[in-house]
């Protein structure tokens, strides 16, 4: 069962260690983790989803409360969360592939209404925010189009409670196009694009 | 004033009696400023592991903070056993680590090593001081959060620029702020109404003590509640002396290693107030069951302990003297006379069969390691404090040692081997005027063994009663009940002989290897207020 924590935390140095290090050391497995700074410089947000059943998820609570430097942590299950991913796909071609790359990612780009980006002459960007749900469906469209493999994957939720809170956000999926009979793949983890 | 002048002056402000270290380039400044604080003492120990166990001897008799400061690099790695083992035994500690200069940090420079990194799951804070300015802010938080809550080690890693950087201005602060950590105290009143109401209905009411019931101060409190209200009281390994052993209501140490009747009284208890105790595997076989039959009351001062290894039906946070005392307050008084009697009867055939053990053959040459410490501990002074080491001595020490007025200190949560003449050093530092036994193995003393050299030098008369018997019994136990006899690096084989280790550190040494002379070797091992190590030889093939 997923469990989303908002954890308010000291703006210092080694404080993400200490809360990485807990759910380390607790065997707590961390889904996605999305740190930043809050309007209040002194203070930083931390969004942790983690799957566990209901002990672990109170564990995970009363662990994170015990941390000196947290300041006050809140739960959510997802449906209570306004949740977004941010895609971030980088494409590259050769000139034997590019029509049948450039025309396969127009169809997606058109149906998601994707950003492209080009700031090379063998590769583009598609940058997108995304619900969950779409994400997924990208990606099984995205399999049927180009054969794909594995897909990174990290989800970035910003929490409701009228308050806004600013994440730095890194994803990437990285496509690479292999002959002109199978156009492009996804590659298993191939190096992040940093957004 | 530098830094190292400011945090002395801290230290001094915070009534620091003992700093129990180990010197190194790094920490240099620190013990240069500390030659002018009169009131501070400083103890060099043979080893930075001690130095984590003596203090915590010391805050644990005292219940102030114990007080390391060590160098940087391998001293500072040096001293992480001492301080998992403070933090596994929630002992409040504060330990000073000298760090190469704040300009070099993290470039892997001579005796450099990230011990903030190191320790972060073995310490409840720690500091790494970026400006001298900080110091007493730094301090005296670390000082509070050491000391209040769950006890535990706040480690200050301090470079060696900031200790000689210049101070403008020294303003310590007298109280602090952490809007972050609040520990709750008091109990919840609905909660303990819940409890009050749930105890004037139970039949078979039960307590049981852990090492809380020592750090909140609350042993006197529990053992006046249990008396008034006639609750029975059993105790896991840390608690063991929250009671009298030889109190009535007192059915002994639970878990494993504990005594049947005790573990008999968990079982058929009711309705049990989980006091100060983790519920951890060696005292509670099955912690996921426990509740299944009984209202389990869990009282902890940290809430995350409450429900991480059994649910309880009631959930009480808050420090258990407060809690008690707030709990007195009310007229409960369960019906408890029959329950009470059973559990008397209980005890007794534990009595009987323990009687029956004792007419057995004895090996000729050694001792019955049972007799040993019922022996030693009933001739120890009232209020003697009884240091366990690890390992079948602390077993035995468990289950038959008797505690009067007297302390029972072990480290039942780390169970660290070297632990006892370390952490009887800091005792008997702590109160001179108190008896002070250290009782282990011949493995864990060899552990420890150079600690004799600070016991002589600082004329810090502890007796130690090592339990010979050339192997690593805990271990050898063990293979020989799960691995059938197959027994794999247990064998010591190239001890020392302990008289001529006496001789050298110019300590009387006696020998006991015949129970005939027990109780005129005891006599001698404790007749005067003098070091002395006892050899006390049984057979390797007693089991615990």
């Amino acid at each position: 069962m997923k469990r989303i924590y908002n954890v308010l935390v000291k703006n210092q140095s080694g404080v993400l260690c200490k809360v990485s290090g807990l759910f380390w050391r607790r065997c707590f497995n961390i889904d996605s983790l999305a740190v930043g700074e809050t309007e209040d410089n002194a203070i930083s947000n931390m969004t942790i989803v983690s799957t566990g059943d209901d002990h672990t998820q109170e564990q995970i609570e009363k662990q994170l409360n015990k941390k000196i430097d947290v300041i006050k942590v809140k739960t959510f299950d997802e449906k209570e969360a306004v949740c977004r991913e941010l895609m971030l796909i980088k494409v590259k071609y050769t000139r034997d592939n590019r029509r049948d790359i450039i025309d396969n990612c127009a169809v997606i780009s058109c149906v998601f209404h994707f950003d492209q980006h080009q700031f090379a002459a063998d590769r583009f960007f598609f940058v997108k925010s995304l619900d969950l749900d779409y994400v997924n469906l990208f990606i099984q469209l995205f399999f049927n189009l180009l054969l794909g493999m594995v897909v990174p994957r990290a989800h970035n939720r910003h929490i409701g409670n009228g308050v806004v809170f600013r994440f730095a956000y890194r994803q990437g999926i990285n496509v690479e196009a292999a002959s002109p009979e199978q156009p492009g793949y996804f590659t298993e983890n191939t190096g992040l694009v940093f957004y | 004033m530098n830094g190292a002048d400011a945090i002395v002056k801290c230290l001094e402000l915070e009534n620091v009696e003992y700093v129990f270290g180990y010197p190194g380039v790094a920490i240099c400044p620190f013990y240069n400023s500390i030659l002018n604080a009169a009131n501070i003492k400083t103890v060099l120990v043979r080893h930075e592991q001690h130095a984590g166990h003596a203090a915590s001897g010391y805050a644990r008799l005292t219940g102030k903070v114990g007080v390391v400061a060590v160098t940087s690099g391998p001293g500072a790695t040096n001293v992480i056993t001492g301080i998992a083992t403070a933090y596994a035994d929630s002992i409040p500690l504060v330990v000073i680590t000298g760090q190469v200069d704040s300009r070099l940090m993290g470039s892997d420079v001579f005796q450099e090593a990230d011990i903030s990194g190191a320790c972060e799951s073995f310490v409840k804070y720690s500091y790494i001081v970026r400006n001298a300015e900080d110091i007493p802010r730094i301090v005296k938080e670390a000082f509070y959060i050491a000391s209040t809550g769950r006890k535990g080690p706040v480690l200050i890693d301090f470079p060696i620029d900031i200790q000689n950087q210049k101070v403008n201005k020294f303003e310590y602060p007298d109280s602090v702020s952490m809007p972050s950590y609040k520990p709750t105290v008091k109990g919840n009143t609905k909660q303990i109404d819940k409890v009050v109401r749930e105890l004037k209905k139970a039949k078979r009411p039960l307590i049981c003590t852990g090492g809380g019931a020592h750090l909140s101060g609350a042993a006197n409190v529990i053992r006046a509640f249990a008396e008034k209200h006639r609750i029975p009281v059993v105790s896991t390994m840390m608690g063991l002396g929250t009671m009298p052993t030889e109190h009535p209501m007192f059915f002994g140490m639970v878990g494993n290693n504990g005594q049947a009747y005790g573990n008999r009284a968990m079982n058929q208890a009711d309705m049990i107030l989980m006091a100060g105790a983790r519920v951890a595997d060696r005292s509670i076989a099955r912690p996921d069951e426990i509740s299944m039959n009984k209202i389990l009351v869990h009282i902890d001062v940290d809430p995350a302990e409450i429900g991480k290894n059994a649910g309880p039906t009631i959930p009480l946070v808050g420090d258990l003297k407060n809690v008690f005392t707030e709990l007195d307050k009310e007229d409960i008084r369960p019906a408890t006379q029959e329950w009470l009697d059973c559990l008397a009867g209980y005890r007794k055939e534990a009595e009987e069969a323990k009687k029956a053990k004792a007419d057995l053959v004895i090996t000729p040459g050694t001792v019955d390691p049972t007799h040993f410490i019922h022996a030693l501990s009933d001739a120890m002074d009232k209020n003697a404090v009884y240091v366990a080491d690890v390992g079948q001595n602390q077993l035995w020490s468990c289950a038959n040692c008797i505690i009067r007025e007297g302390r029972f200190f072990t480290t039942g949560g780390m169970g660290c081997m070297g632990y006892s003449v370390p952490a009887a050093m800091g005792a008997k530092l702590a109160e001179p005027d108190r008896q002070v036994v250290a009782v282990c193995g011949d493995g864990a003393f060899q552990m420890c063994m150079m600690e004799l050299g600070t016991m002589r030098q600082y004329n810090v008369p502890v007796k130690i009663a090592v339990i010979r018997n050339n192997v690593l019994g805990l271990v050898r136990q063990y293979q020989h009940f799960t691995y059938k006899d197959r027994f794999s690096v247990i064998d010591l084989t190239g001890s020392p002989e302990l008289e001529a280790i006496a001789a050298a550190y110019g300590m009387k040494f006696l020998y006991l290897n015949d129970e005939a002379k027990m109780d005129e070797t005891i006599k001698a091992f404790l007749e005067n207020d003098e070091s002395v190590l006892l050899q006390c030889d049984v057979d390797p093939n007693e089991v615990a």
